[in-house]
């Protein structure tokens, strides 16, 4: 697993470009996107606290983080299984399950640097710093983590799976408009449609933005233990599969 | 001793047999290699006994170590390199060969230096720092060699190891391959469909079409073994075609010369002869020196 911790760090320093890109987007939707709803809306109320709409948005575009993974682990496992990569490592001394969880804790440290970064930015753009109870401090980096894992294992298992190009290109463009406008990562999901609500509930996103944004306002939800609980048992299925899919990888 | 053996192997595809009982064994030391058409199941084959792949029946064994069962007993003493590229694209050359040091244990406090003279050898030592994206062909199969030179495996399969590369470049990976081999004493399995490549590697070689083992041996004797023969015979005097053989027996080379196939037995030439008009007189018959190349067309005009 240490190699392939290795090679993680070493790819990221030497694809910059890609690195940048991934803290780039965020950036841009929270310097341009927040900054203009935050001077059309005003302040929203969130568990009985008025919040400007950048400190609003900011947790949710932190789950925003932890989604994007999706489509970057996708892509990454589809490489190394078309470029002979994954059959060169079974052969080797690592093993896959090796290079999953060696990727994966690489991306829960990136995931971990690119929050320091927006909430710097956060800071910066609403004046505001965000206090924070022990508790929530807690619950923000489990959450992170977790997000991380289940969107991390979620495309791995489709890169696993799925071979051709254009049915990966669908797939991105199908689900994720509905992920992340079904989620509470922009508003209150609880004032959206009924029908929006139905889907929020079995989205992931939506109980990792709620979470991220209760704890980074010191504000979390009376049921956020059955929230955080419904996110662990989701990453330990998700981990479960992603090994067994891992496994089964046709070479 | 036999280091790689195989008893029936077989594989089938959706219906479709692409190993046929395979009977293969593999000397320690030796450079033994798959010679076939695209699609007589080379890949597979390597793919089977490198544990990537099942077999559908049949048994295997790398140095002792049972296929299915001992799968990581294998793995730690085998190396392939793959017709794919099997290098990581977003890393440099040297990057690449230090992950895959990191990957099996193998780094050690002369690793650097020994890459580095590798890398020189294969004339590619101002492109260490390079990414692998920006090399050429020919250079990605040389970093890919540099790869399991520096590995310690026992025996190495090869898939097509020199697919893409330039005659000079194919040399140049022979004639490091091969001391590599007997210095080391490592084996070597390789698949491919160039014959020169065959040649200039193998101690023996094995045909395969569709699957199944047509022919099995040491090349000097599979060139013996040849049904037919070629004869260069030149004659005295310019000829005609009407006064040598029928026009689909022989090929005209110049006005003095033709090249012919007989059969390989000498009552196939003394017949041949005897059927040359007497009034020619022949000034020289050469036999001609048999390849992997002839033996191959030769099998394949047979299967």
């Amino acid at each position: 697993m240490k190699a392939i911790i290795w090679r993680e760090i070493r790819v990221s320093i030497q694809n910059i470009f890609s690195l940048v890109s991934q803290f780039i987007v965020p950036i841009f939707f929270l310097v341009f996107f927040a900054t203009i709803f935050a001077s059309n809306f005003g302040r929203l109320s969130f568990g009985g606290l008025e919040v400007d709409y950048i400190r609003f948005f900011a947790p949710g575009l932190f789950g925003y983080v932890t989604f994007l993974l999706f489509a970057l682990s996708f892509t990454y496992i589809k490489i190394d299984k078309q470029t002979g990569m994954m059959a060169i490592i079974t052969l080797s001394k690592s093993s896959l399950e090796g290079y999953f969880f060696g990727k994966l804790l690489v991306q829960i440290f990136l995931s971990f640097c690119k929050i320091i970064v927006l909430v710097s930015l956060t800071i910066i753009l609403s004046g505001v710093f965000p206090t924070m109870a022990p508790v929530c401090i807690v619950v923000f980096c489990v959450t992170l983590t977790l997000g991380t894992i289940i969107w991390f294992s979620l495309g791995l298992i489709g890169g696993v799976y799925i071979q051709r190009d254009d049915i990966r290109e669908v797939l991105m463009l199908l689900i994720t408009l509905p992920i992340t406008f079904a989620s509470s990562m922009y508003y209150d999901v609880n004032k959206a449609h009924s029908f929006i609500q139905n889907i929020a509930t079995v989205n992931p996103l939506t109980y990792i933005c709620n979470l991220l944004r209760g704890s980074y306002l010191d504000r979390l939800p009376p049921d956020y233990l059955y929230q955080l609980l419904f996110l662990a048992g989701l990453s330990c299925f998700l981990l479960f599969l992603g090994v067994y899919s891992i496994r089964r990888v046709k070479l | 001793m036999n280091v790689i053996c195989t008893n029936s192997l077989c594989k089938e595809y959706h219906g479709r047999q692409a190993i046929v009982s395979l009977n293969l064994a593999v000397k320690a030391g030796e450079i033994y290699t798959i010679l076939g058409p695209n699609g007589a199941g080379k890949s597979t084959t390597i793919n089977i006994l490198t544990t990537l792949m099942p077999a559908s029946s049949g048994t295997a064994t790398i140095l002792g170590y049972d296929i299915n069962r001992d799968k990581k007993k294998i793995r730690r003493n085998i190396e392939l390199m793959p017709q794919g590229p099997a290098l990581d694209p977003f890393l440099s050359v040297i990057d690449n060969l230090k992950f895959y040091a990191k990957l099996n244990g193998s780094m050690t406090k002369h690793w650097h230096s020994r890459a580095l003279g590798l890398l020189e050898s294969l004339e590619l030592a101002d492109r260490e720092k390079h990414s692998v994206m920006a090399l050429s062909g020919g250079q990605f199969r040389r970093v890919q060699l540099a790869r399991l030179l520096l590995s310690d495996a026992k025996i190495v399969f090869l898939d097509e190891p020199t697919l893409g590369v330039d005659v000079s470049g194919k040399s140049q990976i022979w004639n490091l391959l091969k001391p590599w081999c007997k210095d080391n004493n490592r084996t070597i399995l390789l698949t491919t469909n160039d014959m020169a490549e065959a040649e200039a590697l193998s101690d023996r070689v094995m045909f395969i079409f569709k699957g199944m083992v047509h022919k099995e041996g040491f090349p000097h004797e599979l060139k013996k073994q040849l049904s037919v023969n070629k004869l260069t015979i030149e004659f005295n005097e310019p000829i005609s075609s009407s006064s040598v053989l029928s026009d689909s027996e022989f090929e005209k080379i110049d006005k003095t010369t033709i090249s012919v196939s007989v059969e390989n037995s000498d009552h196939g030439i003394n017949e041949l002869l005897s059927r040359i008009d007497s009034n020619l007189s022949i000034k020289r018959i050469n036999t001609d020196v048999m390849t992997l190349a002839d033996v191959f067309e030769d099998l394949r005009s047979k299967s």
